[in-house]
This record gives C-alpha cells, structure tokens and sequence, in this order.
C-alpha cells in the first residue's frame, strides 16, 4: 500500500473523467486492466501539476507504478481530506506564484519598473506597474498575465504562467520545472507531510 | 515563448479530445493532455462542449429526425459531396 494525494473537483468529483468517487475509505477498482484506466495520484512534486479544488488522501493497492508527473494504481480509496488546502489557502497560493513572477523578473526588469516592482506588496500592484510601462516586452506581459491571473485566486493558470516566464527567462525549459519544483515547495509546506 | 515539452497545445488538444473521451489515449497521451487541461479553462469548456454533444447526439436517431429537416439534411449533403456548394 502505498498513500499519496489526489486533487478531484467539489463533490469528489474527478476534475476530467466525471468520476463521482464514493465515500472514504471504499475501494475502487479501475474499470479494466489497461493502464490507460487506472487511478492517478500525485506525489508531492506532482502537486503543482494538478491543482483543483478539494485534495484528499488516496491509499493506492500494490502495484503502484512511477510515471513522470503522477503515480498510477488499478485500486485506490480515499482516506481523509486536506481541510488545508482551502479557499485562503488557494488564493494564497495563486498570489505567492504573482509574487514568484515578480521576483524572477526583477534582476532583468528595464528601470523604469524595478521601483515599482520592488515596492509591490501584492499582485494587483504588480499589474498595475505592468500596466503602466511605456515598453512591453515577452517577460513583461508573461509578468502581467501572472500578477492579474494571481490576483484573481486562480492558482493553476498563475503557477502555469509563472513557470512558462521562467523558462523565457532561463532560456530552455528546464526553468519550468525548475519552477514547479519551487511550487512543490510551497504547497508541501502548507499541506504535508498528509501522504508518503 | 519556451513551452515545455511534455505539454499539448490547444489545438493538439482539439485533435485528441474525441480519442480521449472514448479512451483510446496511451498514458503518456492522456497525462499530456490532462495536464493542459489543468490550466486552460477554454479546453476545459471546449472538452465539457464535446461531451454533452456526445452525450445528445447518441440519443438521436434516424425516426427522431422531423421529415422535414432531414429531406434539408439530405441535400445539403448531396449538394456538399458534389461540389456546389454547402457548409464546409
């Protein structure tokens, strides 16, 4: 057995498939032996990938197999939900991506923003400085799109934008990973150490 | 822009969907396209559009057609194969 975390839409609902998921600690059994219909869940490091709404705990049956960005198991159930991972705690994480985005830009922000920038104490302050530039650039408005998107709570797209910056700005896409790995930080702080 | 590449971009995603909703993706396919999912809230709607036409267009039959409309139907379609014109 092995426990790991499972994002799934309000009402236990698989974000995707539809999934209605019964109630804790009731197993389900993928519908076939194919791979392709198994159950899905995420290490720590995977979490940034597939944020939704509710976060629970999902114990996997042996054999659980390793892929890139999430673990895979043929039966699973649920355990417990996160109570962390909630409203305040999703619109923080959306604003601490903004936040990120700004950080990474400021060494390579043009002077007339750093100021600003620096100054900045959330992400609508982020966007308006971005907002009142008299130059844009790729970095700027990878920066304004995060700074709003942030603002607004919606933490998927803000992590997502974040991490697109930081592969333009490291020049490869080794810094979006590098980024996410950064966000796997920061959630894990907040909602672990809940799975192994 | 850099994107990484492991992700879909939405018009792959567009191409896959009806694949993916009759699970006919590998592993590596679906996680790609899930994963742009996880961010792109219009291939989102996009995926939610599909499966609701799926979902009325499998309750149609060929009785449930009003005369009318599939004698319309018919030659629109005529029309369409011979080249004279039609929605394309």
């Amino acid at each position: 057995m092995r426990t790991a975390y499972k994002f799934l839409a309000p009402g236990g609902v698989s974000p995707f498939i539809r999934f209605r998921w019964p109630r804790a600690g009731t197993w389900v059994t993928a519908p076939d032996e194919q791979e392709e219909s198994w159950i899905f869940a995420c290490r720590d490091r995977d979490l940034p990938y597939w944020l939704e709404r509710e976060l629970w705990v999902i114990e996997l049956d042996e054999p659980v197999r390793e892929l890139r960005f999430q673990l895979a198991a043929s039966r699973a159930r649920l355990l417990r939900r996160v109570s962390r991972w909630d409203e305040d705690l999703r619109r923080e994480y959306a604003r601490a991506c903004a936040l990120r985005a700004r950080d990474l830009v400021l060494p390579a922000a043009p002077p007339e923003l750093r100021g600003g920038l620096e100054r900045a104490r959330g992400p609508e302050e982020v966007a308006a400085v971005v907002g009142k530039a008299s130059v844009t650039s790729i970095i700027t408005s990878y920066l304004g799109d995060a700074a709003r998107i942030g603002a607004r709570g919606d933490g998927a797209t803000a992590s997502y934008v974040t991490c697109v910056l930081a592969a333009t700005l490291k020049g490869d896409a080794a810094g979006f990973e590098a980024e996410r790995a950064w966000q796997a930080g920061w959630l894990g702080e907040r909602v672990g150490p809940e799975a192994g | 822009m850099i994107s990484p590449p492991f992700d879909f971009s939405c018009q792959e995603l567009v191409e896959l969907v009806t694949d993916y909703l009759e699970s006919r993706l590998s592993v590596e396919e679906r996680t790609r396209f899930e994963l742009h999912l996880g961010y792109c809230d219009s291939c989102r709607n996009y995926l939610q559009q599909m499966r609701q036409v799926l979902a009325a267009t499998g309750k149609l039959s060929e009785e449930s057609i009003a005369p009318r409309a599939r004698d319309s139907l018919l030659a629109a379609f005529r029309s369409w194969k011979s080249g004279n014109g039609g929605a394309r």
